[in-house]
């Protein structure tokens, strides 16, 4: 069991005060989780707020069988969709560019480093919808396949085929962007 | 093997859920075939390109928010905790009648023996709950304080506002927040963010020298609203010295009516002036 499965059993538990180290070691993951799918800092910052007070919600819903981390980005997957079933999602979209990620100003950084991050950024930008979140889940999120897999309720072979059709239309969105390949 | 099989290994190796890479036999597969090959190098690239690993950091208002929250969560759970244990104990009573416990001795025995066996359960338990939401009001409290005063420092006005605002819900204990709020009340440009400010001081501790600071404050104002505002708050200390009167109406700019005012609502002391 991990420390976060068990953390998650005492919240359920009723010691709810234990919420807080599944949030400090969850929030910032979580807020680039939002921030990597296209949200703007304000509405990220926001459902992250949502999907803790959710995670409180229905903690008695959580069962140890399951990891906490797939359990918990269903969570993230069900409120960020619930947003966009409530509003028109036109203004909240921001794209990768217009973000600033942290220490991004750092004198060390070569320029080759930051032009591959953006060309990367813009081609992951650039994909649908379903190839970028299981790309995020698994890149950024370092979820295994047997977590995405149960987050997106399809078994481990689906995702493996989804896996590798979003890598190929990644790696052809990235070399049109790099001038590797010509339209 | 197929090729989803070996991207998914390679991933898999990549985020540290398996411990081998891909084998000898399965890299020979691979090298046989350039467009799988040319896949494996791109996932290798994508996971390997540490630039993308870098994340942008929340606000603290985001975590003052979130421990808010989980403080009110604690309190209503609480509350609900007494009232479950309140309901079982009443329904439990006619059981101890009918078992013939209602003779004193026995009721004296049982109270001692459940209370001596709740005490040796409980006390560790409740202490270390005790110590976790003291620490987590501390936390929250101690980050109210820290996005009230950046909210206090920012160049809207509509920020500043929605700052004051936010220190209502703050203790003002934190003497950087009350001169933060005193120096707004002193110098803002803005005639509203010096009403609100009135407002928020106006849930303070009051004590001489906060007293002391508002007549000071009162001896600078142009605005015969804030000016009137604050003769209101005055009038939740105790009455004015014939000095704090004197640096009162040494502000050449005081309305004639908050004069009156004053003189009326201070009669003792305006008197002699």
């Amino acid at each position: 069991m991990t420390d976060e499965t068990s953390l998650m059993l005492k919240v359920k538990d009723g010691q709810i005060g234990h919420l807080s180290d599944l949030f400090e070691a969850n929030h910032l993951p979580l807020y680039n989780f939002y921030l990597r799918s296209g949200l703007n800092r304000a509405l990220a910052e926001d459902l992250v707020q949502e999907t803790f007070m959710r995670v409180l919600a229905y903690r008695s819903t959580y069962k140890a069988e399951s990891s906490f981390k797939a359990w918990f980005y269903r969570i993230a997957r069900n409120v960020v969709a619930d947003h966009f079933r409530k509003l028109s999602n036109k203004e909240h979209h921001e794209s990768f560019e217009e973000q600033h990620m942290e220490g991004s100003d750092s004198l060390t950084d070569s320029l080759e480093q930051q032009d591959q991050r953006n060309d990367f950024e813009k081609a992951l930008s650039a994909i649908p919808a379903e190839h970028r979140e299981i790309i995020i889940l698994s890149r950024f999120q370092q979820l295994n396949y047997a977590d995405i897999a149960e987050m997106l309720n399809c078994n481990i072979n689906t995702l493996k085929t989804r896996m590798r059709a979003a890598i190929s239309n990644l790696k052809s969105e990235y070399r049109l962007i790099t001038g590797e390949v010509t339209p | 093997m197929n090729h989803q099989d070996i991207i998914s290994q390679k991933i898999e190796f990549l985020n540290g859920n398996r411990t081998n890479d891909l084998s000898p036999e399965t890299l020979i597969m691979v090298k046989q075939d350039p467009e799988l090959a040319s896949e494996i190098e791109f996932v290798e690239q994508l996971w390997k390109q540490t630039e993308l690993d870098r994340v942008s950091k929340p606000s603290a208002q985001m975590q003052a928010r979130f421990y808010q929250m989980l403080s009110h969560a604690q309190s209503a759970e609480a509350t609900s905790h007494k009232a479950t244990e309140s309901a079982k104990k009443t329904s439990r009573e006619p059981l101890l009648v009918r078992l013939g416990l209602f003779q004193p001795a026995f009721q004296v025995l049982l109270l001692v023996v459940v209370f001596g066996l709740g005490w040796s359960l409980n006390s560790n338990k409740l202490s270390q709950q005790t110590d976790r939401s003291a620490v987590l009001e501390n936390k929250v409290e101690a980050l109210n304080v820290m996005v009230a005063l950046s909210m206090l420092g920012k160049d809207s006005t509509a920020e500043r506002l929605a700052g004051v605002d936010y220190a209502k819900n703050v203790s003002l204990d934190d003497e950087r927040l009350v001169d933060s709020l005193l120096a707004l009340l002193n110098g803002d440009r803005s005639s509203a963010v010096r009403l609100s400010v009135v407002d928020v001081l106006a849930q303070g501790k009051q004590h001489d020298q906060m007293q002391r600071k508002i007549v000071d404050s009162l001896s600078k104002q142009s605005n015969p609203i804030v000016q009137v505002a604050l003769v209101e708050l005055l009038q939740n200390y105790s009455k004015l010295s014939q000095q704090q009167l004197q640096t009162i109406f040494s502000n050449e700019q005081l309305d004639e009516e908050v004069a009156r005012l004053i003189k009326q609502n201070f009669a003792p002391q305006s008197k002699t002036i």
